[in-house]
């Protein structure tokens, strides 16, 4: 069976994870699966907070992907600035985070299924506590190791024949991207 | 649809005199704002790096840094009306246009993009045939047994095992 059989198995007939829709009306160029906690938390009734609106910004971070909007990626571990997508090291386990970067800033550890096919599975506030989640503070943090060992377990857990994505060749990944550019580049 | 665009379309549905818009809804609304507008830029810069221009010779027109025109580049959130006037003009010479569109009374398209189906009905009906031929034994595997029957010597309890091998070996 192929990777993309077994995601939409997983999606429509079993419904362990879930598809995010675009706002009606949007393009949907890509495929953002939700890992359960992700469809949960964006399911939830919230009252009107700085988390919520924490939530609602990120909602819309990834229902940009979704829409096929221009993304600025960078495969390069613990150089990302401005880049949507940051692949996160190792570069072995092919896990990225998706970067909300509206302050107080969120990430999202996600996985490539195929080309502009995403796995979110979790994620954590960046450096001001969120809904219960400790911030991921430091690169070598409990909180990035947590991040990434529940990314791991989910992809375990799902695609235990399958490897993600991985790679530098950012066409395999992704459509209508661009590496992120460094202040020496043009 | 979730929970949260049904709340967004119903408080936005309430017209002049409903209540005030809630302000997860605005921050949404304006972060979706900044997606576009930052595609829109971007998508005119890649073209015209096609033709040759670059950071530094669009810094050079617009009379700002390389480091300005860097960060401007690199995420939406840098961006003002006076930035996005420079960077039009000095990427194109052009201007934007606008029009605006009601978010309300809108239909999902293009649902399932990825196998062509025209909508999550026929994506969900594929999804569930192929799950149940993947449970099932093909036509291979049923001549196969077939064939075994046929061939003799085999009992109840054989068959079973076969059948439950055979099932395995699809899934």
């Amino acid at each position: 069976m192929s990777i993309r059989k077994e995601w939409k198995k997983l999606v429509y007939v079993e419904r362990e994870l879930f598809r995010l829709a675009p706002l009606d009306g949007d393009r949907n160029a890509r495929t953002v699966l939700l890992s359960r906690e992700m469809h949960e938390l964006f399911e939830r009734q919230m009252e009107e907070s700085e988390e919520a609106n924490r939530r609602s910004r990120l909602l819309a971070t990834l229902q940009n992907i979704v829409a096929g909007r221009r993304l600025v990626v960078c495969l390069e571990p613990f150089r990302a600035r401005k880049a949507n997508i940051g692949r996160l090291h190792p570069v072995e386990d092919s896990i990225f985070d998706i970067r909300c970067l509206e302050k107080p800033a969120v990430r999202v550890f996600c996985q490539f299924l195929e080309r502009n096919v995403l796995l979110a599975v979790t994620c954590r506030p960046r450096s001001v506590s969120w809904l219960g989640w400790l911030p991921l503070g430091a690169r070598s943090s409990k909180e990035w190791k947590r991040g990434m060992a529940a990314t791991k377990l989910e992809w375990a857990k799902f695609f235990p024949t399958y490897s993600p994505v991985g790679g530098d060749n950012l066409d395999d990944y992704l459509s209508k991207a661009t590496l992120e550019r460094t202040r020496r580049g043009s | 649809m979730t929970i949260f665009q049904k709340q967004l379309l119903n408080e936005l549905a309430a017209g002049p005199d409903g209540d005030p818009i809630s302000e997860s809804k605005l921050v949404y609304l304006q972060e979706r704002l900044r997606g576009r507008f930052f595609d829109i830029l971007i998508d005119r810069f890649e073209l015209a790096r096609e033709g040759g221009l670059t950071q530094r010779k669009l810094a050079r027109r617009i009379r700002k840094s390389p480091e300005v025109v860097n960060r401007w580049l690199s995420a939406p959130s840098n961006l003002t009306l006076d930035s996005i006037s420079d960077l039009f003009a000095g990427i194109g010479a052009e201007e934007l246009n606008f029009s605006l569109a009601s978010l309300l009374g809108r239909t999902p398209v293009n649902y399932w993009d990825l196998d062509d189906a025209p909508s999550i009905e026929e994506a969900q009906k594929e999804a569930h045939e192929e799950a149940q031929k993947e449970s099932q034994p093909s036509t291979a595997e049923k001549n196969a047994m077939k064939q075994l029957k046929q061939e003799g010597g085999m009992g109840q309890p054989k068959q079973e095992s076969g059948v439950a091998s055979i099932e395995a070996a699809g899934s």
